[in-house]
């Protein structure tokens, strides 16, 4: 409303208001314009006052409906200090604070109004919960007095219809349960209560901006303060942005009921008393007839006694919140108060919004005490999306789903205050429900900004003049961040005149900066500011005109289509759509559309074309942007929306009548039917396209069609698939490639002619394949075959190297690899290598020799060496994963990646774990720390942790072993990452409860029971199959298991085995196959014959791919595998003698080199024995005598007589 | 995340290395060869990407930084 009217209304507030009050005969204090604050003599005076006066302004709404008024009370009683008039102190604060939390038209009143006014005739009054209430300490009961007569409620409702509303508003506490994410802010706040405790005032800064929490962290401290040992005296008191007078902040502590109760002393009391008196202006001094100088020198001193004398009886904890609104005087007190008491066990939590000081004197005390080495600073920051999380999780008990995070999550953009007002307005509107257990939007749009939230931000929006109000306005028009020169070029250009010099924008945009609605970025070429929040953005975009946005959208399309360059493509779009201009939306929407596909950004590129798609009108543009749109859900994989969006498309062509389009269509239709699995469609279309392009004599369209063709008949895209199915047709697959090939040497495409060679040389492998195994069933041996195998195979390799030949013609690196690969599976299977293993190694020699340039072959051959190890240790080929891991990590060190140095080592350890053998483990763990120590990432601690953790376990520490897990879960948090927290706990749960059973360790049975429920609450929240749930249902199991339950044990064993069965590798996880095992053959599970079996196939593949016999011998005497090996009565096959397992700690190489040493060879001879270079030798040499705790090569060999090694 | 992960499925032979060492950002995909797809990057640190990236025996997993290769992308539109 105009100001007029608003006056008008404000002045027929007071006169309401103050006839009512004349009536009860209330004592008025104080009016504000818009507030009153109101003494009364008793609570039932008071409550039957706000009564009247909310029946008063109700009559003159049913005469005024076009204006109607809506006033919120809050009602609080208790000691009251009154000066000049005003009233002061912690009663009246909490009143006020009450009254906040009313809606209009609602009385609110304490716990002891309530109890004070006891009965009160015709009025009911509704218990509303538990609140927090700003700057004071614990929660606050509130209770509606329910004024109206039922019979008055607005129509249409039912019963409490007017109070149902604010209910719901009123239902969620403010928060719950622990502080979310601010634990490095409390931990520095403990240390600090700590040090003040010990002797000696300290003082913790808490900084932030609006809604980031300060305030919850103000109230835990004065928890931890309370808690601590020796315990504190915790007094919150808030400054208030309304509310200033000289002291108050030192009146409303001081004047707190509180404050008395605590003093036992005489003397505190006593002191006290006098302090009181000199706030409220009648100290003793003033009658001695003082300057005012030394006036307020003993009113300073006045306090500061009282407040010693209370620090001498207890440590004291004041906590000042929103200090920024601090009057100068309480300021000035404070200073003094930090000089004078800084010997005393005090502790100061200071939380102030830095920005909005604009005496500049909050600031200046701060600085000051920094300068005393008195102050910690600490800032608060936005929340993580696991913090969020975690908040919602407190606020709304249970886990919240993880779309609905994200929507949540991003809205509020980690404002804490934002997250917490969101979640309650969507749980308002049902929009967020609880659905089995997890909060689930159910639409991700949900409603409008919340009331709490728009008028936060009306709040911060009104702290800068009103002219950089409008400058804002029309900044926030260009987007979230924007630059100097866009704003004035668009200003002279909406405004016209001259351009506004960026200088003289930046300074009227300062107020702005000061009160934390833009910050400045730092200087780059990007953008010069950025909006703190959208929230805030948005809310200024609606508060200009629709025509002068739309000016300023035209302006800005028009400067930037003068600059070219692609990142501002959908920038361009965006404006030219909004000032009006759609033929140019279209055009730059298309180009944004398809530089996003360019550079893998489907998801851009689809928001940018459904942004737009309603501006294009001309089937022409309909079409070419439904095109980008189905490129970028083909990347995206996304069948089903790829057939609504081709149904739109399909619609349109006929507009069209372009015969080219049409088969276009039916072609992109066919290949959204195979996304979906519809291959028998997706050939039919492919079919009718290749007929009429044929009849049309259009080659290239006839081209795309047999190319659909055949990847419908082989169930596979282009250049994906390696072999062919079991069950598929050769010959009818290779038919559509074989004219497709043809077609494509005719037109001339090189890309699909290399396309076409690679399908077929996958083909002609599978062909050559079926025939071999053909000969095998016809008896031949397997060494004939082997013999056989390269002519038959020479066809498919022929083929996939002139692929390979066109792709690096072209420069198609993606091509060139996908033809590699296909040659290396054309290669013949050797019956030693290990099937994928061998294809791994196959597709490394290949690379190595042939695509690689010299400068990246050793990084590269790095990288694949180690990814052969993981391959190697996830699926139990020890023997190929020490070798492989033992050259990534020498090749790493050679390049200087101490990244892949600190994993490769790690690998090796964990490798040398599942063959029992720690000590080395141990040493290799050690490697890695001193790479990550090189090197350190937030990362490695965590791996190195898990690493730690494992190896106490399998040295039978359960201590080291919960620590260091424990500790990796713990960063996991601290890194956000909820999968590394439950990878954490997964290992936490499955040793522990290995070890526990081993030992018969309770603890340690019961901490991995503990784990593995956490575990099933956090992967609620995860998405997909998780081995984590698997092993912590296996941890359980075999808890139960140890401790007897055997059916408990079962079922959860049950459970471990169908989250592994449907998508997970078992051989992966043994340990659970392990644990499972246990408890169902134990128990004579039904199930239990299929795991046996299961668990014999598992042992054979092991059996069969590790080559050497050393190796697997020791991997099949670690306990665990022996007793899976007895659960499927499996024995390994014909496992040869071998060696002997090596002398504690000697590995492979180094026994090899023993043995040279022995037979007395030199440096020189042992490298050329080993292949390797001398100086490595030399090395290792001295490493070996090392280890074997030895001075010389003579006692080596003593040693190694000795030991029986040779 | 600040990290775009693909899966390049013309090099990705299925090995599965991805899925052992994050299974909250990769599963395996429905359909006739075993191949992963992305299943929530999110849910793990940037580091443990580029593990999965280092893991990959064909070199599949294509890391990108996603303010370098598209700077409006989350541009209000």
């Amino acid at each position: 409303v105009g100001d007029e009217v608003a006056n008008e209304l404000f002045l027929t507030h007071e006169r309401l208001t103050r006839t009512q009050l004349e009536q009860v005969g209330a004592l008025e204090t104080k009016y504000r314009g818009d507030g009153f604050m109101v003494l009364f003599s008793s609570a039932r005076q008071a409550i039957n006052a706000a009564v009247a006066i909310q029946r008063a302004i109700e009559e003159y709404n049913r005469e005024n409906t076009e204006l109607p008024m809506k006033v919120k009370m809050g009602l609080n009683s208790g000691d009251v200090m009154q000066q000049s008039g005003e009233a002061y102190g912690i009663a009246v604060h909490a009143a006020s604070r009450i009254a906040d939390k009313a809606q209009g038209g609602q009385i609110l009143v304490s716990q002891i109004v309530h109890d004070l006014a006891g009965m009160l005739p015709k009025l009911r009054v509704a218990d509303r919960g538990l609140f927090w209430l700003k700057g004071l300490p614990a929660r606050w009961r509130l209770f509606e007095v329910l004024w109206r007569e039922r019979s008055e409620r607005p129509e249409g409702s039912k019963g409490r219809a007017v109070t149902a509303e604010s209910r719901a508003e009123l239902d969620l506490p403010r928060a719950r349960g622990p502080v979310v994410g601010r634990t490095v802010a409390l931990q520095a706040v403990s240390e600090e209560i700590a040090r003040a405790g010990a002797g000696g005032l300290r003082v913790v800064i808490l900084e932030g901006e609006a809604g980031i929490g300060k305030t919850r962290v103000l109230e835990a401290a004065a928890q931890l303060a309370e808690g601590s040992d020796p315990s504190f005296w915790a007094l919150p008191v808030a400054a208030d942005e309304e509310l200033r007078g000289p002291f108050l902040l030192f009146r409303t502590l001081i004047g707190e009921p509180r404050v008395s109760a605590i003093a036992e002393g005489a003397m505190a009391l006593e002191a006290l008393e006098r302090a009181r008196d000199a706030l409220g202006g009648s100290g003793s001094f003033r009658q001695e007839g003082l300057a005012p100088q030394e006036q307020m020198l003993r009113l300073f001193d006045d306090v500061a006694s009282a407040i010693s004398a209370l620090a001498r009886e207890r440590p004291l904890a004041l906590l000042l919140d929103d200090l920024q609104w601090a009057d100068e005087d309480s300021i000035r007190l404070t200073r003094y108060l930090v000089r004078t008491l800084a010997s005393l066990p005090i502790f100061m939590l200071i939380a102030t919004r830095p920005n909005l000081d604009s005496s500049g004197g909050a600031s200046n005390l701060i600085v000051d005490m920094e300068r005393m080495h008195l102050a910690r600073r600490l800032w608060l920051d936005r929340f993580s999306r696991g913090e969020t999380s975690a908040l919602l999780e407190n606020l709304l008990g249970s886990p919240v789903a993880g779309p609905t995070l994200e929507s949540l999550h991003s809205r509020a953009e980690g404002v804490p205050f934002f997250i917490e007002e969101f979640a309650r307005a969507y749980r308002e509107a049902k929009v967020l429900q609880l659905i089995d257990g997890i909060w689930t939007m159910t639409r991700l749009s949900g409603p409008t900004v919340p009331a709490s939230v728009q008028s936060l931000i009306a709040r911060r929006l009104a702290q800068p003049p009103e002219e950089a109000r409008r400058l804002l306005a029309d900044a926030a028009v260009l987007g979230r961040r924007f630059r100097l020169s866009d704003l004035s070029g668009v200003l002279s250009a909406v405004e016209g005149g001259e351009a506004v010099p960026e200088w003289h924008l930046e300074d009227r945009l300062q107020p702005a900066v000061d009160s934390g609605i833009v910050t400045r970025l730092p200087d780059g070429p990007d953008y010069d500011y950025s909006f703190t929040h959208d929230q805030i953005r948005a809310a200024l975009v609606d508060s200009s005109s629709r025509q002068r946005r739309r000016a300023i959208h035209g302006a800005m399309a028009s400067g930037l289509a003068s600059a070219e360059g692609r990142e501002n493509l959908s920038t361009l779009a965006y404006h030219a759509l909004h000032a009006g201009d759609e033929q140019l939306a279209v055009s730059y929407a298309l180009q944004a559309g398809r530089a996003g596909l360019e550079v893998h950004a489907p998801e851009e590129s689809i928001r940018i074309i459904e942004s737009t798609l309603a501006a294009a009108s001309a089937p022409g543009d309909r079409i070419a942007m439904l095109r980008v749109k189905d490129d970028a859900l083909a990347l995206l994989d996304r069948g089903r929306e790829r057939m609504a969006n081709l149904a739109e498309m399909g619609a349109l062509t006929g507009a069209l009548a372009d015969p080219s389009v049409d088969m276009e269509v039916k072609l992109r239709r066919a290949s959204a039917a195979r996304m979906t699995g519809d291959f028998d469609i997706a050939a039919e279309l492919a079919r009718q396209v290749q007929q009429a392009a044929a009849t049309l004599g259009d080659p290239a369209s006839e081209l795309d069609a047999c190319l659909e063709l055949g990847q419908a008949i082989t169930h596979s895209p282009l250049g994906e698939g390696f072999w062919p199915l079991v069950e598929l047709d050769i010959e009818a697959a290779a038919e559509p490639f074989t004219r497709a090939l043809e077609l494509a040497r005719q037109v001339g495409d090189r890309g699909k002619e290399a396309a076409c060679l690679r399908e077929l040389a996958v083909l002609e492998a599978g062909r050559a394949k079926l025939s071999l195994m053909a000969d095998s069933r016809e008896g031949k041996g397997l060494a004939e075959i082997i013999g056989l195998a390269p002519k038959r195979l020479a066809g498919a390799k022929e083929l996939a190297d002139q692929a390979f030949q066109i792709y690096e013609e072209l420069g198609d690196r993606r091509g060139a690899m996908s033809a590699l690969i296909s040659t290396a599976y054309a290669h013949v299977t050797d019956p030693t290598a290990r099937g994928m293993a061998g294809r791994l190694e196959q597709v490394r020699q290949l690379y190595h020799s042939r695509l690689t340039t010299e400068s990246q072959r050793a990084v590269d051959d790095a990288l694949m060496l180690y990814s052969i190890h993981v391959y190697a240790r996830a699926n139990a080929h020890p023997d190929l994963a020490l070798e492989r891991g033992r050259q990534a990590f020498e090749a790493a060190r050679a390049i200087g990646d101490r990244w892949l140095e600190f994993l490769a080592a790690g690998g090796m350890a964990m490798t040398l774990l599942s063959l029992g053998d720690h000590a080395e483990a141990e040493a290799w763990v050690d490697r890695a720390a001193s790479a990550a120590r090189a090197a350190p990432r937030p990362a490695l601690a965590r791996r190195l942790e898990m690493w730690r953790g494992m190896l106490a376990g399998s040295k039978g520490e359960g201590e080291g072993l919960v620590r260091h897990l424990e500790r990796a879960a713990d960063l996991a948090d601290e890194h956000n990452s909820p999968a590394g927290r439950c990878e954490a706990l997964a290992r936490l749960a499955m040793e522990a409860a290995k070890l526990g059973t081993e030992q018969n360790d309770l603890r340690l049975l019961e901490r991995a029971d503990a784990a593995a429920a956490e575990i099933l609450d956090l992967v609620r929240t995860l998405p997909g199959h998780l081995p984590w749930e698997a092993m912590a249902r296996a941890a359980s199991s075999l808890v139960a298991h140890t401790q007897g339950r055997s059916h408990d044990a079962a079922e959860a064993a049950r459970s471990a085995l169908g989250i592994l069965e449907p998508r997970l590798n078992r051989t992966h996880y043994l340990d659970v196959l392990w644990a499972v095992g246990r408890a169902l053959i134990a128990a004579g599970a039904p199930e239990s014959e299929d795991l046996v079996r299961e668990i014999h196939e598992d042992l054979v593949h092991v059996d069969q791919t590790i080559v050497d016999q050393a190796v697997k011998a020791r991997w099949f005497a670690v306990p665990m595998h022996r007793e899976l090996a007895e659960m499927a009565a499996y024995e390994p096959a014909e496992m040869s003698p071998g060696p002997e397992p090596l002398p504690e700690g000697l590995e492979e190489g180094e026994l090899e080199i023993l043995r040279l040493l022995t037979s007395g060879s030199n440096d020189e001879e042992i490298a050329t024995g080993l292949n390797a270079h001398e100086q490595d030798v030399h090395q290792r040499v001295s490493g070996l005598l090392l280890k074997l705790g030895v001075s010389s090569r003579l006692a080596a060999t003593e040693y190694a007589v000795k030991a029986g090694i040779l | 995340v600040t990290l775009r992960v693909i899966i390049d499925r013309r090099r990705c032979i299925g090995a599965g290395t991805c899925l052992y060492i994050a299974p909250s950002a990769f599963r395996w995909r429905d359909g006739d060869f075993l191949k992963p797809e992305l299943l929530d990057p999110s849910t793990v640190e940037d580091d443990v990407l580029r593990e999965a990236a280092a893991a990959c025996p064909t070199q599949a997993i294509l890391l990108e930084d996603v303010e370098d290769t598209f700077p409006s992308a989350g541009f209000p539109l």
